[in-house]
């Protein structure tokens, strides 16, 4: 038995490329410390051997256990009323316990208690089932042939065959590294070319952004689909989440886990699946006994969950986390048709519908929505700086805010707020731009003739970004672009232009920009010069 | 959960007791004079907890507890109370006796709000997608489906009228406004933003529709015409601060909304949804939520979270006369005040 040397974290790693050949090739993403592995532990020679004996391959049968129970003995636990318990490794049960039993000459009382039987018991199962598919003896050797005998195991309806094989074979293509109770560490070997295998019907079930650790937790949808997507914190650090989740005893899982840092995003089920990430218990007990399409049961049904490493009551949050929970977001809402909007994207306890609205206090949910509908991978710009005075004047200044009665005229496109901090009077005016001049339009009285320079008031940031002003002076009519999307607070200069005494002076403000943001049409000063 | 059913009245202003000055407490007979009920909910705010429904006078007296490991809050209410207990809907009277579930269905439903002739129950189910809007006429108990499409419609609210219904929508992959007849025809978009806009609320007239959006990167209360014109922005909230909830008031064109800011806590504020003014009624260390008007709209019964406790707290629109309803429950929250001449049904306490 040779040694490798492969990469251990605090859970299951995926080994692609590292090994069989046993390089010591560590993936990147997972950049923890790298410990020798010792291969020939007690439970890996249980499994060379049966596999040897019985002609199947030993990865596969590592891969069904591992899938089965994590490589923990199944002890007969029911976890369903009416369903046959489970025992050993590869969690035999019922009438496939009786099947198995029988073909290795053991009694189900051995099988169902010790593990060396109950490993030898699913490999002569499992080479049954070869033989019933017809994979020739001398070809037994190529994953690739196995599918349709995967899916005789486990006694499974129609809809679970092809999800069971798929699942094996897609930790078989990638490979895993798994530790043991006793320190050991059990290597499930890489055959990439059974990626070929894998099912197709996993696409746009699984996202891009993440690395594939799957978790045994997880059942069928039923008839649902994912509709809402659900915000959760661990409460913990990533690593033992993604640990737990992946425990079969743990008996919870979530469909993601992102990092602290937002560097890694674990899928751990695919999202045709659900994951148990509702408490199966939510209001059970207060429910008179009844069963409620609301339970936690059903809410996983057709929610997607999403872990993150980190506790509810931390004061900030990561911002390389927030992005790639953002990004992620992103992707599977657009993936699974699902609304971009604060009833589809949810947080874990805030499915009551009295506090719908009041998500935690210290995820950033507004702006986390913002940047998941609107697109925008950046945190939003600061709003509201501290209002700034108006530059230095020699000479008469003259000022028109759009509250002054016989001054200001615009259409009703222009909506009043009152919002913005930096404002000049009670209020303003803003709308969107459009394809139309729609202009609002300030009437200016000068009592001296003169060069002026005229300014803009901008109440807050982020307005439009390229704003067409026009300036009506003696000389004729000058139009000028501005950016004031960071202006918030300030009197944006316009230029210096000659105007008469007089009570015609015009400003206007168009609304025809290929800018981004609203218009603002606050107040105008003049400033002799 | 202990519930005190002998509840007193005491006062937390600065002016003693004796000195009933207009400007403090209210008096024995004000409080006296005071309409209808005040009902509010206790914890639940974990989804394993209950929530169970309680109601007091507004003077403090008949405070009983009407549920009680159910999750119980009251939507609306006319001759009976409308409320949400567990996934049903359910009319009972003013004790909560004669319970009578509507439209029973699986998949939850709530928000309840009468027609306003009090011929319809219009609400929200999830029985048959992911969230639509349905009505059910109280003497025939004919189901009508006024939405359908998968993304989902929320948050119905009646025009003053009863002919066009106002709700939430996110069939364009976003949550807008939409107003609707009430027969569900002539669905039309009132608003079109990423940040959703949730909740609208008629005015008394008709004219306006308040609701919360966040389009300007936090929550905040804004108010639009009801011919989707003239939109303004009508409460704002600080930077780290958002606008929870809002009420309109039951005859003028006033809003009461609460901005929860993370450090400081939630304060009261009324605007003017035509004069584009607001004005703060919580001080700088009150922690003030959930605001309801009395049936009269001469004040408004809140949540006052006093040294880690809330309490039931009485004010005027102007913030005067400030007046703690004692009742001793815990984690008491969302009061609705609520007109005895529209509830006295059979109750008999």
């Amino acid at each position: 038995m040779n040694k490798t040397s492969v990469l251990v974290g605090g859970a299951v790693l995926m080994l692609a490329a590292c090994v069989p050949e046993g390089d010591g090739q560590v993936d990147g993403r997972l950049g923890v410390a790298v410990p020798e592995v010792d291969e020939s532990s007690p439970m890996a020679l249980m499994f060379e051997e049966a596999a040897d004996e019985f002609d199947v391959p030993v990865d596969l049968l590592k891969a069904i256990s591992y899938h089965e129970t994590q490589l923990e003995p199944a002890a007969g636990a029911v976890e369903f009323e009416g369903q046959p318990a489970p025992y050993g490794l590869f969690a035999l049960r019922g009438d496939e316990l009786q099947l198995a039993s029988f073909l290795i000459g053991s009694t189900v009382e051995e099988v169902m208690s010790a593990d060396d039987l109950n490993v030898r018991a699913a490999a002569a199962l499992l080479s049954t089932y070869a033989d019933d598919a017809g994979i020739p003896r001398d070809q037994r050797g190529d994953v690739t042939l196995w599918k349709d005998a995967l899916e005789k195991m486990g006694d499974l309806d129609d809809d679970m065959r092809p999800v069971f094989s798929n699942e094996i074979l897609s930790i078989v293509s990638q490979g895993l590294a798994v530790p043991l109770a006793d320190g050991s560490t059990m290597i499930i070997g890489r055959h990439a070319e059974a990626q070929e295998m894998v099912e197709t019907t996993s696409q746009g079930l699984r996202s891009s952004l993440a690395t594939w650790l799957p978790s045994p937790n997880h059942s069928s949808r039923g008839s649902y689909s994912p509709e809402i997507v659900v915000i959760h914190t661990c409460e913990g650090a990533y690593s033992g989440c993604v640990s737990w989740l992946r425990q079969s005893r743990s008996r919870v899982s979530a469909h993601y886990v992102v990092n602290e840092s937002g560097s890694q995003i674990a899928q751990l089920v695919d999202e045709a699946r659900k994951a148990w990430h509702i408490s199966a218990t939510y209001r059970s007990s207060l429910n008179s006994g009844r069963l409620s399409n609301r339970n936690g049961v059903s809410s996983n049904n057709f929610s997607v969950g999403i872990e993150h490493g980190g506790r509810a009551a931390q004061r900030t949050w990561p911002e390389g986390q927030i992005t790639a929970s953002v990004n992620l977001v992103r992707d599977i809402t657009a993936r699974n048709n699902i609304p971009r909007d604060r009833y589809h994207i949810v947080a874990h306890g805030q499915l009551q519908p009295e506090s719908r609205t009041d998500p935690g206090p210290n995820w950033p949910w507004s702006s986390y929505l913002q940047r998941i509908a609107s697109g925008s991978t950046n945190p939003p710009p600061p709003t509201n700086p501290p209002p700034t005075n108006p530059p230095p004047s020699t000479g008469p200044v003259v000022t028109v805010d759009n509250t002054d009665s016989g001054r200001f005229r615009s259409s009703g496109s222009w909506d009043l707020s009152s919002w913005a901090s930096g404002k000049v009077g009670s209020n303003y005016r803003f709308r969107s731009p459009a394809f139309t001049s729609d202009p609002a339009e300030y009437k200016v009285a000068l009592g001296e003739t003169g060069n002026y320079e005229v300014f803009a008031r901008v109440p807050g940031n982020g307005y439009n970004t390229n704003v067409p002003y026009v300036i009506q002076h003696a000389s004729g009519s000058t139009t000028v672009h501005r950016n004031i999307s960071d202006k918030g607070g300030q009197w944006v200069s316009l230029g210096t232009y000659r105007f008469a005494a007089g009570d015609a002076w015009r400003v206007l403000i168009s609304c025809w920009t290929n800018g981004r943001g609203y218009l603002i049409a606050d107040a105008i000063r003049f400033e002799k010069r | 959960m202990r519930f005190g059913v002998g509840a007193v009245l005491l006062f937390v202003a600065a002016a003693s007791c004796r000195d009933a000055s207009p400007r403090g407490p209210l008096t024995a007979d004000e409080r006296s004079a005071l309409p209808g009920y005040v009902y509010f909910s206790a914890g639940g705010h974990h989804a394993d907890d209950p929530s169970p429904l309680y109601r007091v006078r507004p003077d403090g007296t008949d405070a009983r507890r009407l549920t009680q490991d159910e999750r119980a809050y009251v939507g609306d209410a006319k001759d009976r109370v409308a409320l949400t207990i567990d996934d049903d809907i359910v009319l009972a009277d003013a004790a909560l006796g004669g319970r009578q579930v509507i439209a029973p269905a699986p998949g939850f439903d709530w928000h309840p709000r009468f027609s306003p002739d009090g011929a319809w129950v219009l609400f929200e189910s999830a029985r048959a997608s992911f969230r639509d809007l349905y009505k059910v006429q109280l003497a025939t108990g004919e189901l009508v489906r006024l939405t359908d499409n998968r993304e989902g419609n929320f948050d119905a609210a009646w025009s003053p009228d009863g002919t066009k219904i106002a709700f939430a929508s996110s069939r364009h992959g976003q949550l807008d406004l939409f107003v609707m007849n009430a027969d569900g025809s002539a669905q039309r978009r009132l608003t079109s933003h990423t940040g959703d806009s949730i909740k609208p609320a008629w005015s008394a007239d008709g004219r306006h529709i308040a609701f919360i959006s966040g389009r300007d990167t936090r929550d905040e209360l804004y108010v639009i015409g009801a011919d989707g014109n003239g939109l303004t922005k009508l409460g704002e909230a600080p930077a780290h601060a958002r606008v929870e909830r809002f009420a309109w008031h039951p005859a003028q064109p006033l809003v009461a909304y609460t901005v929860r800011a993370q450090q400081t806590g939630s304060k009261l504020h009324v605007a003017h949804a035509t004069k584009h003014t607001s004005w703060r009624l919580s001080k700088k260390s009150d922690d003030h939520f959930d605001p309801s008007w009395s049936p009269d709209g001469q004040f408004l019964v809140l949540v006052s979270k006093e040294e880690g406790k809330n309490r039931l707290l009485l004010m005027r629109e102007d913030g005067e006369r400030r007046t703690t309803l004692s009742v001793d429950v815990d984690e008491l929250w969302l009061p609705r005040w609520v007109d005895s001449m529209d509830v006295e049904g059979s109750d008999e306490a």
